[in-house]
């Protein structure tokens, strides 16, 4: 992931250099007043990432370590410097290191860790030979995922992973969720992309925090309750195919979907919750869902979602 | 990908990149010839129609769309509310080049589609062959559906593999492969297998854009997209096309006279 690349050719540009450090320089002089004027946080249209320094000993130096990472799972080219960044969407710090061939074709992009070094994303773009291979099925696949996690250094648990193919982007995809506490965070784990011919095809383990447990939590009753009330209060309780499930216990962000006036981007640090689906009838052929996410520990509306 | 082009059109992209980072979303190039549109649907989320919405995304998920667009290189118009009808839609849609909605979609009475606004909760359809004849081009023998680049459908149901809603706007449901082989030509859409919630539309999008406009192209934004994993809600996002078409129309238009 580049920063906000504004000049997409491969040359330097001397006017456009010029241009773009005048655009910088107004933007930075607007923010003061805009940021007094609106709450913190990431809105639709900010830049999504931001360079932070690194030296070019250091950035040499996370590059060949993550070299050697990624020669284990036979990821090939020429590895770039690491850029250090900072998240500005998701909430993190992180280096990463852009692989390409001879002809600048990107072959890998790797995010890890730029305290631990742990990779956190690895998206493969090339396709190595004999990758759509049938030499795995779904249940082949896991044990080569683990593998793979392996080489990565990545502790994987002993538990079943989820399998499913994805086509778009051509591998099985294993995941094995994050579990804390004894509850899942769904979303939240290892997933490890493999090709059917067996190679590597990409990461997924999203860096992110949990609050502290609470000390109290409601029950699953009280969490029924609470939305079922809300359902009643909102008018969805009365529209005809209304259904909800049971609420299940899960790790999840917090999120603006109930108070716009939060950030766009989701709350980094995951709470303990109550997930409650429901669907009810808007006139078209499948019903609408809603998510709820209600927090284990005090009761309240903390993010949700809904179908389009 | 994008070749460097001349000094001129090099400053140009430089200064739309600029004002697209200020704010500034009107500012077409001078020659556009390539027309987008970008439509979001307000008022079905709005509490008054669906009691369980509060939220931001519809409009956030429209001023994403737009803004890379622009960068992209379309002149983007189309609409939001109620300036989001099923006549502005298909007055324009025969010669969109890039086209993003998000709505509600499905497959409907009248085929694979999505809901205008209208001002209405619940608005009527507009269907992919509607769409798909105000693209034909009825030459002899066969005739065929124009092309366009850029297609995105932020709804339900319309990436998945039954739906026709691609081929309306001439992109066929297969994809090319990293190498280039199977291209696809400039052609590129963007849609959701099953039911898309819009918190994990909202994410996903955001995170498919930024890459879109960094330096990947479309393929490489998708996988990226999925990888940083930022979908919560099993939203399943999908692509055809060419992998590594970078979205820019057939050439880059300038932006000369950029206010």
């Amino acid at each position: 992931m580049n920063l906000l690349t504004l000049v997409r050719t491969s040359r330097p540009l001397r006017l456009g250099a010029v241009f773009a450090v005048l655009g910088i320089l107004v933007v930075l002089a607007g923010r003061t007043t805009v940021k007094a004027d609106r709450p913190e946080g990431w809105r639709a249209g900010d830049p999504a990432t931001t360079l932070l320094p690194i030296g070019s000993p250091e950035a040499a130096a996370v590059s060949t370590r993550v070299a050697v990472l990624a020669a284990r799972v036979g990821l090939s080219g020429s590895p770039a410097p690491a850029a250090r960044q900072s998240d500005l969407f998701l909430g993190h710090d992180f280096d990463e290191v852009l692989f390409s061939a001879a002809d600048g074709t990107h072959l890998a992009d790797v995010m890890v860790d730029p305290v631990s070094g742990v990779p956190f994303m690895i998206a493969r773009f090339d396709r190595p030979p004999g990758f759509d291979l049938p030499t795995l099925d779904a249940s082949s696949a896991t044990p080569r995922a683990r593998e793979l996690a392996g080489e990565l250094g990545l502790s994987i648990p002993a538990t079943q992973p989820q399998v499913e193919f994805n086509d778009a982007l051509g591998s099985w995809e294993v995941t094995w969720n994050r579990v804390v506490d004894g509850v899942i965070a769904p979303g939240y784990g290892v997933t490890v992309g493999v090709y059917p011919g067996g190679q590597f095809g990409g990461l997924s383990a999203p860096p992110l925090k949990t609050a502290p447990r609470p000390a109290r939590l409601i029950d699953a009753t009280r969490a029924t309750a609470i939305a079922l009330q809300w359902a009643i209060d909102n008018g969805m309780f009365k529209r005809s195919r209304f259904r909800m499930d049971r609420p299940q216990l899960e790790w999840r962000q917090p999120n603006n979907y109930w108070d716009p006036t939060k950030p766009d981007a989701p709350d980094p640090v995951l709470r303990l919750s109550y997930h409650v689906q429901l669907s009810y009838d808007i006139g078209d052929p499948h019903p609408q869902i809603v998510h709820l996410i209600i927090d284990a520990g005090d009761g309240t509306i903390i993010a949700g979602a809904m179908s389009s | 990908m994008v070749s460097g082009g001349s000094t001129w059109q090099r400053i140009a992209r430089t200064a739309l990149a600029i004002l697209a980072m200020l704010g500034v979303a009107a500012c077409p190039p001078q020659t556009a010839a390539y027309q987008g549109s970008a439509y979001t649907n307000v008022t079905a989320f709005t509490k008054a129609c669906d009691p369980s919405n509060y939220s931001s995304y519809p409009i956030g998920l429209r001023l994403l769309a737009m803004r890379a667009m622009l960068y992209l290189g379309y002149q983007v118009g189309g609409g939001q509310g109620s300036a989001f009808t099923a006549s502005i839609v298909l007055a324009r849609a025969g010669a969109d080049q890039a086209f993003y909605v998000h709505s509600h979609g499905d497959h409907y009475y009248q085929g694979w589609g999505f809901r205008e606004d209208a001002g209405r909760c619940s608005g009527g359809v507009v269907a992919a062959p509607e769409i798909r004849a105000l693209r034909w081009v009825n030459v002899s023998p066969a005739g065929y559906v124009r092309s366009a680049n850029l297609v995105v459908a932020s709804t339900c149901h319309l990436g998945e593999s039954l739906s026709d809603f691609p081929d309306a706007f001439g992109i066929n449901r297969k994809r090319s492969k990293p190498d280039g082989t199977n291209s696809q030509g400039r052609r590129f859409f963007l849609g959701y297998v099953g039911v898309a919630t819009d918190a994990d539309q909202y994410a996903f999008e955001a995170r498919f854009w930024m890459y879109a406009t960094s330096g990947k192209n479309l393929g490489e934004a998708y996988d990226l997209a999925m990888r940083t994993r930022v979908i919560r809600y099993g939203t399943v996002p999908t692509w055809y096309g060419t992998y590594t078409y970078s979205g820019w129309p057939e050439t880059p238009a300038p932006c000369y006279t950029c206010q």
